[in-house]
């Protein structure tokens, strides 16, 4: 009889753990957050160095007319396309929900920034706003990364 | 009246904390290091906008991006969580996964 008992009880052991293995994943590893995108992290470098580039243009040289002018406006308006493909590629893959709002943010960062060259920023605001938009691809960048070692 | 560091960065530093729980000392360091730098950010406009130098305009759009940042990096702290949860959760299967494939008699973990 207590041997029934205890067969009865590992059996129940075995089934709650096999259940609990599929209801959480359906596989074998349980999955809380999107795998590690190579390509995001390669574009997202590369939008890092191409705001670095533009914000340091804009601290040597605020105000510019003419070619520049629009030279810097192609600059400003391709950034804002790179970011928004990111935030599409991002959009795509389950589970990435924190990656596709720091991405909004960023881009609404770079809204921000579109709005500023027109009030003629100082270097100071410059700089500032810099720093921010570095602290926020950082923070994409530092998520995509914990993700690769995961 | 002047802010310092300090009345930024522990609230933010409390807040965080908070929410991320017992898995906050893993990822202390990233969080000080970048809530640093946003609260200087705030202070030196804090400064400009008290000297005169930034115009409401102006002063609202920066702050708004160091908002952003503030966001982001929550965000990036709130991701870091989930991936300690799951290896947690991943390392507690692969703990019992010879005892259940043993038991059954076949690779099912």
């Amino acid at each position: 009889m207590k041997k029934i008992f205890f067969s009865r009880s590992h059996g129940l052991f075995l089934f709650s753990v096999v259940s609990f293995a599929f209801i959480m994943n359906g596989c074998f590893s349980v999955k809380l957050i999107a795998d590690y995108d190579e390509a995001v992290d390669k574009q997202v470098t590369e939008i890092y160095r191409n705001i670095s580039i533009y914000m340091q243009d804009l601290v040597n040289t605020p105000q510019v007319s003419g070619t520049d002018s629009i030279a810097r406006t192609t600059k400003y308006n391709s950034i804002q396309l790179d970011i928004s493909t990111i935030k599409l590629r991002a959009s795509a893959k389950e589970k990435n929900s924190q990656q596709i709002q720091q991405v909004e943010l960023l881009a609404d960062s770079w809204n921000k920034i579109g709005e500023l060259q027109k009030l003629r920023p100082t270097k100071d605001m410059v700089q500032s706003a810099q720093s921010g938009l570095e602290i926020t691809l950082t923070a994409i960048l530092r998520l995509e990364i914990a993700k690769k070692r995961s | 009246m002047a802010l310092d560091i300090q009345q930024l960065l522990t609230p933010m530093l409390n807040a965080a904390k908070a929410v991320i729980g017992d898995k906050w000392p893993g990822i202390q360091n990233y969080a000080e290091t970048e809530f640093k730098k946003i609260g200087k950010n705030i202070l030196d406009i804090e400064k400009n906008i008290l000297q005169g130098n930034y115009s409401e305009d102006q002063a609202r759009l920066l702050l708004d991006i160091q908002k952003n940042a503030t966001k982001a990096v929550l965000l990036a702290l709130e991701g870091m969580t989930l991936i300690m949860t799951e290896r947690a959760i991943n390392a507690a299967l692969g703990a019992i996964r010879d005892i259940v494939n043993n038991a059954i008699g076949f690779a099912l973990l």
